[in-house]
């Protein structure tokens, strides 16, 4: 279909939706990508069983093509240095939430403690339940990706968000994973809000869909 | 490789039940699909304000040129309730599909299989069933269906005739609000001890499938994981929002 086609008796809500951000309709019109909707809650999206993979068995590796893997216990990840992160997710299953509030440790900050090979050019990320995604190590560095170990402040959520990530993993490659991160579920590295995964979120960039709830964009400062 | 939206004809609409319908599309490039998948819908206005929406496709792939969808109708919803009010046969409506590669069954999966769902939850397990008849396989298959009362079953009829021949397709339904006199069967919410019992015919080597409201499917999927399913036989789709 390369001409728009209008659907017959379709009128569709205009009404803004709010929420209590004082941000306007309008700007949550403008900032919403085509053919998503806006959500203010947190659909679970996982694609199988919540993970309940206990704390003291979590952990963070960074391997491929680096100067020696590391690997990170859950006590030794939440001793690095940390901040907090305001970004949109764009799921592939159509939802947006605008301005969602992350506390989480920037993949830069994950790479100080290697050597990376010259000629590493895409990043590899998989989790608990087996979800992989990639990304060119250009849209990844410098602040545009992070593990995320809290959402919207733990402690002052009206529910208990309990963080309960399952084992990651982040490689450094040369070459392309096989599939493309677009079209395919993709997975991040912690999961918030009592156990769920962000299964097949993914980040939103300029109305363009990266494979992963890491971020790709630059952190936004919110209006308040 | 992103997929080309195609203008389909809606070539029927069916109600189910009360507030669910199903709707049949006529698609002029029909690639076939799997039983599980969803098409994503786009309805424009004249203005150019545009909407999308995914639906599971609750036919089976061995239908050909030909898709259905089922609809429940959303009160105060965008596109259900224009789904159920306005669109009629003869309307053309834009469609891409098929999508999802996870959730799906094929007969060359095997069985056992474990269907659970909540409500509209059936619609693509619904498919799996139509596949599993029409490919006359016989894989062992049960469905736990929940609904709230015996008027909102959806497929009721259909479901009663797959499972008539008794060739390894059962139904066991829940009715949790509203049940019909001598009503035998359970009446109340997924629980554990529920799924144990459905289970225990198939075994712990089943697949499983659950589909339904997120509260639904995360107490069946960590209720048959418990129970020994290795947790990457259980799938999930899930539906509405969670955590508020």
């Amino acid at each position: 279909v390369t001409e728009r086609f209008v659907t017959r008796g379709f009128v569709g809500r205009r009404e803004p939706t709010t929420d209590g951000s004082g941000m306007s309709g309008e700007e949550r019109r403008r900032r919403t990508p085509p053919g998503q909707y806006l959500t203010d809650g947190f659909p679970v999206l996982s694609a199988g069983p919540t993970p309940r993979t206990p704390l003291d068995r979590w952990s963070l590796t960074l391997d491929g093509l680096v100067s020696k893997p590391i690997t990170w216990s859950w006590t030794d990840f939440l001793a690095l240095r940390a901040r907090d992160w305001v970004v949109d997710i764009s799921c592939v299953t159509k939802w947006t939430h605008l301005d969602m509030r992350w506390r989480g440790v920037s993949v830069d900050t994950l790479l100080e403690s290697v050597e990376l090979d010259p000629k590493a050019a895409f990043a590899i990320a998989s989790c608990d339940g087996g979800y992989t995604t990639n990304l060119p190590l250009a849209d990844v560095l410098n602040n545009q990706a992070f593990v995320a170990f809290e959402y919207d402040g733990a402690s002052r959520s009206r529910r208990s968000m309990a963080v309960r990530p399952g084992s990651s993993y982040l490689a450094a490659t040369s070459g392309r994973a096989p599939s493309g991160f677009a079209a395919s579920a993709s997975r991040t590295a912690t999961s918030p809000a009592s156990g769920s995964r962000s299964a097949t979120t993914t980040a939103a960039t300029n109305g363009s869909r990266s494979g992963t709830p890491v971020t790709r964009r630059p952190p936004q400062r919110r209006t308040r | 490789m992103p997929i080309d939206w195609q203008l389909a004809a809606v070539n029927a609409v069916r109600d189910e039940t009360p507030t669910v319908r199903s709707l049949t599309f006529g698609l002029p490039s029909w690639s076939g699909h799997r039983a599980g998948q969803h098409v994503d819908l786009r309805l424009t206005a004249a203005d150019g304000y545009s909407v999308e929406r995914s639906y599971s496709i609750a036919s089976e792939p061995e239908r050909v040129g030909e898709i259905d969808i089922t609809v429940e109708r959303i009160e105060g919803g965008e596109v259900s309730p224009f789904l159920h009010e306005v669109v009629v046969p003869g309307d053309r409506l834009e469609v891409r599909g098929p999508i999802g590669g996870y959730f799906v069954w094929e007969a060359e999966l095997g069985g056992p299989v474990l269907l659970v769902a909540g409500g509209s939850g059936v619609v693509p397990l619904m498919a799996m069933a139509r596949h599993r008849a029409r490919a006359a396989t016989g894989i062992p298959m049960r469905l736990l269906l929940s609904s709230r009362g015996p008027e909102e079953i959806i497929y009721a009829d259909e479901l009663d005739r797959l499972a008539g021949p008794g060739d390894g397709f059962e139904v066991v339904h829940t009715l949790t609000r509203r049940q019909p006199p001598g009503w035998t069967g359970y009446s109340r919410r997924i629980d554990e001890p529920m799924l144990a019992e459905v289970l225990e015919p198939l075994g712990t080597g089943a697949r499983a499938y659950a589909c339904g409201p997120t509260a639904l499917v995360e107490t069946v999927a960590n209720g048959l994981v418990r129970l020994g399913l290795p947790p990457d036989r259980v799938r999930t789709e899930r539906f509405g929002p969670t955590g508020t």
